[in-house]
């Protein structure tokens, strides 16, 4: 089988046709950090925090959507991405209204482990402090827009794995917000399955079962390739 | 905050203000007002109050109001807890797992111990070995560790024991709601459950010994017991359902000075029809009052203090028997002066001490399961607790899907606002002659205020500490006179 | 329980950094931020303990330590106050209610206990002191320059202690 011959943190490393960035780093044993990601959906770029150097290209690339090809050098750590992956994670932070201590996820949030991990140390950037609400009208499960970071992987593990397509993202800008059918209360949104995909998808506590009280909101987010798997690859072994 | 506050008022005569100069906008100040005759006419204790806290839990799920709430507190996040997670029992309309309340029970009983032994060793204790009279400079737990060292290390290990039983249940920072609506979510491992009872003897001991020693001292303060807030008042508080002394459920009761039982069996969730919530121009706070007795007769006193006076016996041997002998201070009927809190909280620590023991020993406290699951089945809750300083109520009200739209939090030092006044009012009617401050006055006016052991930490920390400014003035309010402690 | 006390593992180390403050007042929290940093980076031989206020009790966890340091919020800072890191002496003055200062615990900590720890308060200029529980700019970025002078000053005194 041909494979792409490339220059990983100037290790020459090979690739699958076809890989990403992402996947080929993923398989040589070097991680990159990523929010918006999650095994088993599409990659779309959104959260940029996967962003790597290639040499010869004046622009940072997510490392999730860009395939590998013969020769390309990149980088995947230095001084730079690092400020810059500090940055996204401050202005993430910034942008909405994120309780560490008494958040439902606390302890198994994404984002706070990605702060964390990439030594953000502290936020630049005013806090917007917006004033947004808690939807807690289905019988399920709640979404609390103050913790929800836009990565909008409940948008398409529901479309693509689900099938229903009841989340979807509404307005521009720093009004964007993920909604649920017609921008209807959960509760009234009735293509939602009640499967429960986007709460396990979630990488912060903003989509929760009902009823969680800190930090007890644990995301079996390794469901979502399995169901994935099983669907296209009809393998049922997690 | 400035010693100037009556300005505003047109009161003739002069004005005392005690000025704790504290570094954020909440405040306790306490000013006292003379007539012209130069006697004390009237006393007022402010308190900082709670409004901000409220709104900001507005919006919030259910669910997450325990975790919230504990943290309003350093000195009583328990009470909190408990007091929100029974809020939230009510909104989903369910009896919790018997465990469940045995577990809770388990632990409002170390944060009563936890915080009667800080209040008892190291800020009444000085007053009362030491004498109040003597140098302010060394009346305090300095003073007391010279006279008294392993007094002192005995009561840091007494309120390390009620923090570990906190700890053992709720676990560290990572879960900072272990109680919930509809029960807990972990109950006591047993390892823990071990550890705790292996220190329960030294515990029986120190408190034991507390309760010998004020024994021993009582008699040296009848003047302080008949000039510290002596007045007759109501009580209230929990009581059992057999009428033994409660911390955690039952019903209210009202007791008046004669020990006439003026109101039993009222459900806490109905505290709008019995209490009222009087204001005043010149504070912020509310001040809770009897409806049936009107404002300001309905004036009552909760905490250590009531709840001793309105129950009939405490329910363990030694502190039943302790708890006689404290009411033989009121010679048949309540006993009144509020000099008595620091011996009630005695009586309440060793009651502690004896119902951790026997709930320790219940293996009913291990048995699953631990919590009740249910959706909103009512759109209001009234959760009560009783408080190291007294009966605490939330009362919240959410949508029918668990949001909350209003919150309502009725504090112990709140309730006690007008006893404090009244306490304060009578030290200084006993203590004032002339146009000058005499220190004794200072000293008793703070151990006045000590003996309701006011948390005013809820806001910042940086309230509890309590510096006083004092400054006089005259009919025209020129400043006379102004002194200064740190 | 997150208000009354939380503590890292280990009871022998000889440091120890107490952050104290009010986490729903916005900046009042950041002398806790700081050590919950401090905390989440694993620091060698560095024990920490996060409160809501200083209470007389905590001097017995003084004892055995060779050095202690507080952080605390400054409210009401002037607009060039700085992060400032100033000795702590024992100070045999009045505890009058639940809150005691760093001093009065070093010395409650002297007496009870015989602990005689170097100790140092580190003050963290804030902001906004209404409900709230993030930390201002100003704060945040305060919190950042306590950690680093905090850092500075174990490198520093570890290597004392090995001289």
């Amino acid at each position: 089988m041909a494979v792409n011959t490339f220059t990983l943190n100037g290790e020459l490393v090979s690739a699958s046709p076809g890989a990403t960035v992402l996947e080929a780093a993923r398989e040589n044993g070097v991680e990159i950090p990523t929010l918006c990601e999650l095994e088993g959906l599409s990659n779309i770029g959104a959260c940029r925090l996967c962003l790597v150097e290639i040499a010869g290209s004046p622009r940072l690339q997510p490392a999730c959507v860009t395939a590998t090809t013969e020769g390309m050098e990149v980088r995947t750590d230095s001084e730079r991405l690092r400020q810059y992956r500090r940055m996204i994670l401050e202005l993430l932070f910034a942008e909405r209204n994120h309780v560490c201590p008494v958040c439902v996820a606390n302890g198994h949030c994404e984002l706070q482990s990605r702060a964390i991990d990439n030594g953000m140390e502290f936020v630049r950037f005013p806090y917007q402090h917006p004033d947004l609400p808690v939807d807690i009208t289905h019988a399920r499960f709640g979404i609390d827009h103050n913790r929800c970071i836009l990565c909008t992987r409940c948008v398409r593990v529901c479309d693509e794995i689900e099938g229903a397509h009841t989340w979807d993202v509404a307005g521009r800008g720093t009004g964007s917000r993920v909604i649920t059918d017609l921008n209807q209360p959960w509760g009234d949104a009735t293509t939602c399955t009640t499967c429960g995909k986007c709460v396990e998808a979630c990488p912060t506590g903003a989509i929760f079962r009902k009823g969680s009280s800190a930090g007890e909101m644990e995301h079996q987010r390794d469901r979502i390739r399995f169901i994935a798997d099983a669907r296209s690859k009809r393998e049922w072994t997690p | 905050m400035s010693s100037e506050s009556n300005a505003g008022n047109a009161r003739p005569g002069r004005t005392v203000t005690i000025d704790p100069v504290t570094r954020l906008e909440g405040h306790a100040k306490i000013t006292l007002h003379l007539d012209n005759e130069g006697r004390v006419a009237d006393a007022r204790f402010h308190i900082t109050e709670f409004r901000g806290f409220e709104k900001f839990c507005e919006g919030r799920p259910l669910w997450e109001m325990p975790g919230i709430t504990a943290r309003i507190c350093g000195i009583c996040p328990v009470s909190h807890l408990l007091a929100s997670a029974k809020a939230g029992d009510r909104i989903l309309a369910v009896a919790i797992p018997r465990s469940a309340e045995k577990l809770r029970r388990l632990m409002n009983l170390g944060q009563i111990l936890q915080s009667h032994a800080l209040s008892f060793f190291h800020l009444s204790a000085p007053d009362l070995l030491l004498g109040m009279d003597s140098d302010p400079a060394s009346r305090n737990v300095f003073g007391l560790m010279n006279a008294e060292p392993e007094l002192a290390r005995s009561g840091i290990r007494l309120r390390q024991f009620g923090q570990e039983i906190i700890e053992a249940l709720g676990g560290n920072k990572i879960h900072p709601s272990w109680a919930v609506p509809g029960g807990v979510r972990e109950p006591l491992n047993s390892e823990a459950g071990e550890r705790l009872k292996a220190r329960l003897p030294e515990a029986l001991e120190t408190v034991n010994g507390a309760l010998d020693l004020f024994r021993k001292i009582a008699s040296r303060f009848e003047e302080e017991a008949n000039a510290l807030g002596d007045f007759p008042s109501l009580f209230m508080g929990l009581v059992a359902e057999d009428g033994s002394w409660e911390h955690y459920d039952g019903k209210i009761r009202f007791v008046d000075a004669d020990g006439t039982v003026v109101g039993d069996g009222l459900d806490p969730g109905d505290y709008r029809s019995f209490i009222g919530e009087a204001t005043e121009n010149w504070s912020y706070l509310k001040f809770p009052y009897y409806k049936p007795r009107g404002y300001p007769d309905g004036i009552y006193r909760v905490g250590p203090l009531a709840r001793l006076n309105i129950c009939e016996r405490m329910g363990t041997p030694r502190a039943d028997e302790a708890w006689a002998e404290f009411r033989k201070n009121g010679g048949g009927r309540p006993v009144s002066s509020s000099f008595h809190y620091h011996h009630a909280r005695l009586v309440e620590m060793l009651a502690a001490v004896e119902r951790i023991g026997i709930l320790l020993d219940d293996p009913e406290l291990v048995s699953e399961p631990f919590r009740a699951e249910a959706g909103i089945n009512r759109l209001t809750g009234v959760g009560v607790s009783e408080a190291p300083r007294g009966t605490l109520f939330h009362d919240y009200t959410v949508d029918r899907h668990g949001i909350l739209q209003k919150v309502n939090l009725i504090i112990a030092t709140g309730q006690n606002n007008l006893a404090m006044n009244r306490t304060v009012l009578q030290a200084a009617q006993h203590y004032i002659r002339g146009s000058t401050i005499p220190e004794g006055l200072l000293n008793r006016i703070e151990a006045g205020v000590r003996a309701f052991d006011p948390c005013l930490s809820c806001s910042t920390h940086a309230f509890g500490q309590m510096p006083m400014r004092v400054a006089l003035f005259g009919p025209e309010g020129e400043r006379l006179d102004e002194r200064t402690r740190d | 329980m997150n208000a009354p006390a939380t503590e890292s593992s280990s009871q022998t180390a000889g440091i120890l950094f107490i952050g104290y403050g009010n986490e729903l007042r916005g900046d009042d929290g950041a002398g806790r931020r700081l050590v919950d940093r401090i905390e989440s980076q694993k620091w060698d031989n560095v024990d920490t303990l996060s409160v809501g206020q200083l209470t007389p009790d905590l001097a017995a966890r003084l004892a055995n330590r060779s050095l202690v340091v507080f952080a605390d919020a400054l409210a009401a800072p002037g607009p060039r106050a700085t992060v400032q890191v100033d000795p702590v002496k024992p100070v045999s003055s009045p505890a009058r209610s639940h809150h005691c200062t760093p001093g009065t615990l070093l010395a409650l900590a002297e007496r009870l206990y015989r602990a005689a720890p170097v100790a140092a308060v580190i003050t963290i200029p804030g902001q906004c002191f209404d409900w709230n529980e993030n930390l201002s700019g100003r704060a945040s970025a305060n919190v950042q320059i306590a950690l680093n002078a905090a850092e500075k000053m174990i490198q520093a005194w570890q290597v004392e202690s090995i001289d």
